[in-house]
């Protein structure tokens, strides 16, 4: 008791006033989460030496990986990568734990979900060293860096942790949004079918038009969409809407633009031709072939339908506050004659 | 300039630990610029030489050697993983939710016409649902391959394509949190195919569009190319049904081994697939030409490629991406009573190499490219080229073939002291085909051997072994005399003389 009392008399002494913070925050328990992309957060930790902390370890991972967190001897990180591909007949039973001298302490294997708390207490040399996961295949990149006893330097030089950690940090703290308009940008969308288009237009206007059900669907005004650092994603992230939305179409995947007799009749996805930048979608409903194209002015969205090959009169899915150069409104919708089909002009105010 | 060069180098350097050059394979970096999304989708040879590229975040951009130059040609594509050069400024891409015809048609160097020319396959939203290829046969049709649906997240409240209601009802697969995990996640199935042909190769008619469903039963297909022949091969990826990652010799009308794709089969009125009994299953299916053995040979084979004559000694032959190593594989394959099977063995193994070879090209009968990706998976990223040089001889497997009792192998070089082909050894062992994920190496054992040679050649032998070949065994080699020892025969039919 005493021993240990003069020790962190000791190192409290050698301690800054700077220093003091980071050994406040060392005494707290410390989490580690396996999150999405193979990377531990955070993927550096600092402890003081022969002190013990209790570990929180958070398998994280929306991708079902399964992770365990190792904690190893310093300079050990090869080794301990390259021993962790040797794959034996008992590795399962072992949780992926490497037989290496270099481990120091480990978790279980967590399935996502999953998680784990366990005490450690830091050798008493100081260094750099590190927590890896081993289980196959993860180790070469998933790996972060514990400091025991030594202050860690900027983030963004940190060669002690993976590469993409270090630029992940330095492009998080860039701006993500800026974006060139008009532009195009495909991810999965909020209230939308997994075949959505967003487009940001002039004007600070921006819309998501459904290529699955060929319709608009909604409209913002400001700032495009924030999907983060997607370097390390598979795509199952859902992109944020940045700005506010100011029109929004409802229905569902089986609410088409055009509403024809035969309920079966469903819209055909043509692609599309950039004018100015800009998309005019096409795509055939039926007898019909329908073009779309999109533009912006500072009070909203200007939408030019051009329905062709009608003979009787077009139900033009509308909702909410459209208005149109031609037709008349009946509900959700405007019925327009095959003649002004040909050149209908909707228009979405954003106020 | 500098700046992505040292990027690249220090990628490598975390990814390898065999940094030994091949004695006459140079591995180069292609510059990839900084800053820049740099995993590559999809990756193709335009007729002026230059060499198109569609990354992760969308973008299709044109790489000239010449000026060692990029120009994006295009953005805004949903995860593109495969792409035809048709000419100088018109491409076939293969993207989330259609494969799409972008071309450039008022000259000014980048796109402005994306034409649909399929999007008649389903899309539940789920985010392992990736659509991989083209590739284009010599009539002017596709091929494309389409993953099915993990249970590692929900499906999406909108979809595309019509549900197939099959036990677990579609609003159960929105869910998320516990409900999913404790619940619904075991009865939709480890990786599951609710809506059109997920799990299926599809054949795409060049000209209208039209899609022909080709072939079921597959899981991860991350990978087509065709042979010399004309045959299609896809590779697959361990998993659920897969005890090792696999390379299919794809023939309509067949089933490849996944259950999950079985009810899109025309007239399907069976069960739910996860109910066939296993008997059953392995009865329709039909099984790989090659296994990947997981962890020795490759955990995620990627794209098979045919070699050109004047690349080595390998005209003829195939090449396929690994994402997890360092390694580029090469094929040896050959038909045996009517079946598709071979050889794999690594042609490029670290030696400079990236993780993540994802995507492979040849610039000409010299140069191949590779492109890198990992999404959130353990891979790389850029670009690399693999340069014949010939500079100096090496060792290697040239050939093998199957025999009665044995195989006969042929070697690159004379093997000048027969001695050392006392060191060779072979074991054989075989996978389990069931639900669960992957397979150990079953009933392995030492094989004996005895090399008699064929011819004064000094480079072909005879392989006589101890016992009688077992179909469906993989049979592994160790040539400690070979630059790359690793070699595995997969037997699925034993020639009778």
């Amino acid at each position: 008791m005493i021993k240990k009392l003069s020790t962190l008399a000791m190192s409290a002494m050698l301690l800054t006033a700077i220093d003091a913070v980071h050994a406040e925050v060392s005494r707290r328990p410390i989490t580690i989460r396996a999150i999405e992309g193979l990377q531990y957060d955070p993927p550096r930790a600092e402890m003081d030496p022969g002190q013990t902390v209790l570990f929180r370890f958070l398998n994280r991972d929306p991708n079902d990986q399964p992770h365990n967190v190792v904690i190893i001897k310093p300079g050990s990180l090869e080794a301990i990568q390259k021993a962790s591909m040797e794959i034996a007949p008992d590795s399962a039973l072992r949780g992926y734990i490497p037989k290496h001298d270099a481990v120091l302490k480990h978790s279980k294997l967590l399935e996502g979900d999953q998680s784990e708390e366990f005490k450690f207490t830091a050798p008493k040399e100081p260094g750099v060293y590190h927590y890896v996961c081993t289980y196959p295949g993860h180790a070469m990149i998933m790996y972060g860096a514990l400091y025991v006893g030594v202050r860690p330097g900027k983030i963004e030089n940190d060669k002690n942790i993976p590469q993409f950690a270090r630029e992940g940090a330095k492009k998080l703290s860039e701006a993500k949004e800026a974006v060139d308009r008009p532009s195009v940008a495909r991810y999965f969308l909020e209230d939308a079918g997994p075949a959505a288009i967003a487009v940001a237009l002039e004007n600070d206007m921006n819309y998501c038009w459904d290529a699955g059900n060929c319709r608009l669907r909604y409209a913002w005004s400001g700032k495009f969409l924030n999907m983060g650092d997607t370097s390390r994603t598979n795509g199952n992230r859902q992109a944020k809407i940045s700005g506010k939305k100011f029109w929004n179409g409802g229905g569902d995947e089986l609410t088409y633009a055009i509403k024809l007799e035969d309920p079966n009749v469903k819209p055909d996805f043509k692609g599309y031709r950039l004018v100015d930048g800009k998309p005019d979608f096409k795509y055939s409903m039926g007898e019909l072939a329908v073009s779309e194209y999109i533009t912006s002015t500072s009070g909203g969205l200007v939408i030019d339908m051009k329905i062709t090959n009608a003979t009787t009169p077009v139900k033009v899915y509308a909702k909410g506050n459209v208005t149109s150069n031609a037709g008349k409104r009946d509900g959700d919708f405007i019925i327009v004659s095959p003649e002004d089909a040909a050149g209908l002009q909707l228009t979405i105010p954003s106020k | 300039m500098k700046l992505v060069f040292h990027t690249f180098l220090a990628l490598a350097s975390t990814a390898c630990f065999c940094a030994a050059q091949h004695p006459a394979f140079d591995v180069e970096a292609i510059l990839v610029e900084t800053g820049k999304d740099r995993q590559v989708g999809g990756l193709d040879i335009m007729p002026n030489g230059k060499i198109a590229a569609v990354f992760h975040e969308g973008e299709l951009r044109i790489y000239d050697p010449e000026t060692e130059t990029w120009s994006v040609f295009a953005s805004g594509l949903h995860e593109p993983l495969g792409i035809v050069a048709e000419d100088d400024s018109t491409f076939t891409v293969v993207q989330r939710p259609e494969m799409t015809r972008i071309s450039d048609t008022d000259g000014d160097g980048s796109a402005d016409v994306f034409m649909t020319v399929c999007d008649d396959f389903g899309m539940s939203g789920n985010y392992h649902e990736f659509a991989f290829g083209p590739v284009k046969d010599e009539n002017g049709d596709y091929f494309v391959s389409l993953n099915v649906a993990s249970n590692g997240a929900p499906i999406r409240e909108e979809i595309r394509g019509e549900w197939l209601e099959l036990g677990l009802p579609r609003e159960n697969f929105y869910g998320t949190g516990d409900e999913w995990k404790e619940k619904y996640k075991t009865e939709a199935g480890r990786m599951y195919s609710r809506v059109p042909y997920r799990g299926w190769v599809v054949k795409i008619d060049g000209e209208t569009g039209e899609m022909i469903p080709w072939a079921s039963g597959v899981r991860s297909p991350n990978g087509l190319g065709f042979d010399a022949d004309g045959k299609l091969y896809v590779s697959d990826n361990q998993g659920d049904w897969l005890g090792t990652s696999k390379l299919h010799h794809i023939e309509k009308g067949k089933f490849y081994g996944h259950p999950a794709s079985l009810p899109w089969t025309e007239g399907y009125d069976g069960p739910n697939p996860l109910d066939i009994p296993v008997p059953e299953l392995e009865r329709m299916r039909t099984p790989a030409a090659v296994w990947f053995t997981q962890s020795t040979m490759a955990n995620s084979p990627t794209q098979p490629l045919l070699i050109p004559d004047g690349f080595g000694e390998f005209g003829g032959q195939m090449l396929i991406g690994e994402m997890n190593k360092s390694r580029v594989i090469r094929l040896i394959m050959e038909e045996v009573n009517g079946v598709t099977q071979g050889a794999c063995t690594p042609f490029i193994d670290g030696n400079g190499l990236d993780m993540g070879i994802n995507r492979l090209v040849f610039a000409d009968n010299k140069n191949l490219i590779l492109g890198c990706s990992h999404l959130s998976w353990p891979g790389g990223e850029g670009m690399a080229k693999i340069t014949y040089t010939g500079k100096a001889p090496f060792q290697d497997v040239k050939d093998i073939k199957i025999q009665p009792k044995g195989f006969r192998v042929e070697f690159l070089e004379k093997i000048e002291d027969p001695s050392t082909l006392e060191k060779v050894t072979l074991s054989r062992y075989t996978f389990d085909y069931h639900s669960s994920y992957g397979s150990k190496q079953q009933d392995r054992h030492e094989v004996n051997i005895e090399f008699t040679p064929v011819g004064d050649s000094g480079k072909v032998f005879e392989i006589v072994m101890s016992s009688p070949h077992r179909a469906n065994y993989c049979y592994e080699f160790d040539f400690p005399m070979s630059f790359n020892p690793l070699l595995c025969y997969t037997v699925r039919e034993i020639p009778a003389k």
